[in-house]
């Protein structure tokens, strides 16, 4: 059989057979398959065509009740059943008509072919199959323009051979649509059982109108029916469109998309407040404005993972970049691009995401300077503790006297360390700090402190601790903290304006023993008399009056750096 | 080289010190006349020492990488470029280090006087 659907439309596939292949038996059909179509043959048009013969036959007498019955029938099949009104109007001939076969062969839109769009009878199983527009008896009808009545068609045209039984008659009418002729309507006869007549041409003729509105009704059909499919395949992708947008719209995270080639083709309102700017369909690669590498280097572009996603074809994960705003800020940020491929697996476009991770990349940067920092502090308090080990071992009377000095030096730093935590190591509360310095000796009532309240800066804080205490621990020692009747004074004032303030601290001694100057420079006078002045830009005035002992230590009240 | 002629060879070598925790001045400047050197100049703070560093009559300085909160390579470019041998003292070890001053040596705190003197002495060597 001719199959139309695997090979037409355009002439050349059709199957077919060679003019001088033709069979010369009915009953040996010939299987050979061949692929190009034979523009002309040896046998001519004339031999094969029997018109004449129709007004030389004697005709069949009119059946005009079950003519017009039929038409009523293909009249009514037209209003209810418009899709199948074609099939119904070959099933009518082929009744009406008495033939073994019939159909309606309809030229295709391209005008190459025509193709069997319905088929009653012998030949039903070629339904959908055809002849090309130019090598065929359907052409031969549409180029004289009228009907013909053909006989063993297969003579002339061999790939007919194909369709069995073949044809030892066939009656063809034109129908049109306008003054353009569209198709045939046929009938055939297999055998000489039926030869057609002039009755059977009018007949068909009859039909051949009908055909020509059934013909336009089944056309309207098919445009109607593919409008509407075509508007509602709009009106769903609009609204799937729609949806995409919106959902893309309300996603926190940067998104755009690009073509196959790179060039920006949608971008959402985060893409844009992401970049600093409003990009434009067609950008190359990225809807940001600069780009830089993690350490710093300027990435173009075309090498961004965008363009490597595109160019490669992968998705690439795990990259991270930093982009440069129009108006100078910059923003990290993590990069998702993915190929987007169509259903036969080309790349199409690619969709990429921008997550903003600046806030993160600040938080590590902070981390970091914390754990340095604290490092740096913890490092340098350890060598502050060495410091004091090495002075304390230098002076030390004895092992006990060794310790009981390192434990309070240590002591006096851990209390004014816990001052500042309390503060977040920013300030500390003057009165606070001495009462806890102090505390052991507080609780005997020989020792009073008296002053306003006023705060002092790390440094300080950490430097009038170590001092007090070793002037505490002095008196406990030789001075007025060493005996029942002994007392101590600790008060402070504060002077001057903010920007220049000092506190002045005395210390003074009194109703304890005799007082004699030190012979040795230890850790406490060296702090006293060198490390307020070093480190705090301050000064001290130690006295070691024969009624006790006074030192008046003066503390600039400027932020420090530590 | 033994401990006595290590001890011999810094003998009178001028210090240039730049440290700002007190006590940790103190303790380095005992070191440095432990190893039979003296203070050229010691300061606690970042204007004292790039003053300093102008003048300073030193054969090796040794630098805190942090003057309160200052990082201390203003100075260090005084003292190169005065041709006088650098060694860092820091808190953070030698990732605390400015690019510039990566190949320079460094002595994390705390450390014993032992590591100290062969620090001194492998920075003379190789007086950078």
């Amino acid at each position: 059989m001719v199959d139309f659907e695997r090979n037409l439309p355009g002439a050349t596939p059709v199957t077919s057979l060679k003019a001088d292949e033709v069979p010369n038996s009915l009953e040996t059909p010939s299987e050979t398959v061949i692929a190009s179509i034979i523009d002309t043959s040896d046998v001519p048009l004339d031999a094969i065509l029997r018109t004449e013969e129709l007004w030389r036959r004697p005709p069949r007498a009119p059946d005009y009740q079950s003519e017009a019955r039929a038409f009523a029938r293909l009249t009514e099949a037209l209003s209810d059943s418009p899709r199948t009104i074609l099939q119904t109007l070959a099933e009518t001939a082929l009744e009406i008509l008495d033939a073994d076969s019939a159909g309606l062969s309809l030229l295709t839109e391209d005008r190459t072919a025509f193709y069997w769009g319905a088929i009653a009878g012998a030949w039903k199983p070629h339904l959908g199959g055809g002849t090309p527009r130019d090598f065929g008896p359907c052409g031969d009808v549409l180029d004289r323009n009228k009907p013909l009545l053909f006989s063993h068609w297969e003579k002339r045209y061999p790939y007919l051979a194909e369709a069995t039984p073949l044809a030892e008659e066939g009656l063809l009418v034109p129908f049109y649509v306008g003054d353009e002729a569209v198709g045939t309507i046929w009938v055939i006869a297999h055998s000489g059982r039926r030869r057609f007549d002039a009755e059977d041409l009018r007949q068909l003729q009859s039909m051949s109108r009908f055909a020509s509105a059934a013909y336009r009704a089944t056309k309207l059909l098919e445009t109607q029916e593919a409008s509407r499919a075509a508007l509602d395949s709009l009106e769903r992708l609009r609204e799937s469109e729609h949806r995409l947008d919106q959902l893309l719209q309300a996603l926190p995270a940067a998104v755009y998309t690009t073509d196959a080639e790179g060039r920006v083709t949608y971008f959402n309102d985060a893409a844009a407040e992401f970049a600093g700017r409003q990009p434009q369909v067609g950008d190359m690669w990225c809807v940001t404005w600069r780009l830089f590498h993690p350490d710093g280097r300027p990435m173009p572009h075309e090498e961004c993972p965008m363009a490597v996603a595109l160019k490669e074809n992968r998705p690439v994960y795990g990259e991270e970049a930093i982009a440069e705003r129009p108006d100078g800020t910059r923003r990290w940020f993590a990069p998702y691009p993915t190929p987007l491929r169509n259903s036969a697996g080309e790349l199409i476009g690619a969709v990429n995401m921008l997550v903003d991770i600046t806030e993160r990349k600040e938080a590590e940067r902070r981390q970091k300077l914390l754990v340095d920092e604290l490092n740096h502090r913890v490092k340098n308090t350890l060598a502050s503790v060495q410091s004091l080990v090495v002075q304390t071992a230098k002076t030390a009377d004895s092992v006990e006297d060794f310790r009981t000095s390192v434990e309070g030096r240590i002591l006096a730093m851990s209390k004014a360390h816990d001052q500042l935590s309390r503060n977040s190591w920013a300030e500390a509360e003057l009165g606070k700090l001495l009462e806890a310095t102090l505390e052991p000796y507080l609780s005997k009532g020989n020792l009073a402190l008296s002053g306003p309240p006023v705060v002092v800066p790390p440094r300080a804080a950490l430097m009038v601790c170590m001092a007090v205490h070793e002037l505490a621990t002095n008196a406990a020692k030789y001075g007025a903290l060493s005996t029942p009747s002994g007392r101590v004074d600790l008060s402070w004032t504060v002077d001057g304006q903010s920007g220049g303030r000092s506190a002045q601290l005395k210390w003074a001694e009194r109703d304890g023993p005799p007082v004699d100057a030190p012979q040795r420079r230890g850790f406490g006078s060296r702090l006293l008399e060198r490390g307020i002045q070093a480190e705090l830009h301050g000064s001290t005035a130690i006295n070691f009056l024969p009624s006790g002992v006074e030192c008046e230590i003066n503390i600039p009240l400027v932020d420090d750096d530590c | 080289m033994t401990t006595a002629e290590a001890e011999r060879s810094l003998t009178g070598l001028r210090v240039f010190l730049a440290e700002d925790e007190f006590p940790v001045l103190q303790l380095i400047e005992d070191m440095i006349e432990e190893l039979g050197c003296r203070i050229a100049d010691s300061v606690t703070n970042i204007s004292a020492a790039l003053e300093a560093a102008e003048t300073t009559d030193a054969d090796i300085a040794i630098l805190d990488v942090n003057l309160r909160g200052q990082n201390a390579f203003p100075v260090a470019a005084i003292l190169k470029r005065r041709g006088i041998p650098i060694l860092f003292s820091t808190g953070y070890g030698p990732a605390g280090l400015d690019a510039e001053w990566k190949d320079f040596d460094v002595i994390q705190k705390p450390f014993p006087l032992d590591i100290f003197r062969s620090a001194i002495e492998r920075t003379m060597r190789e007086r950078r």
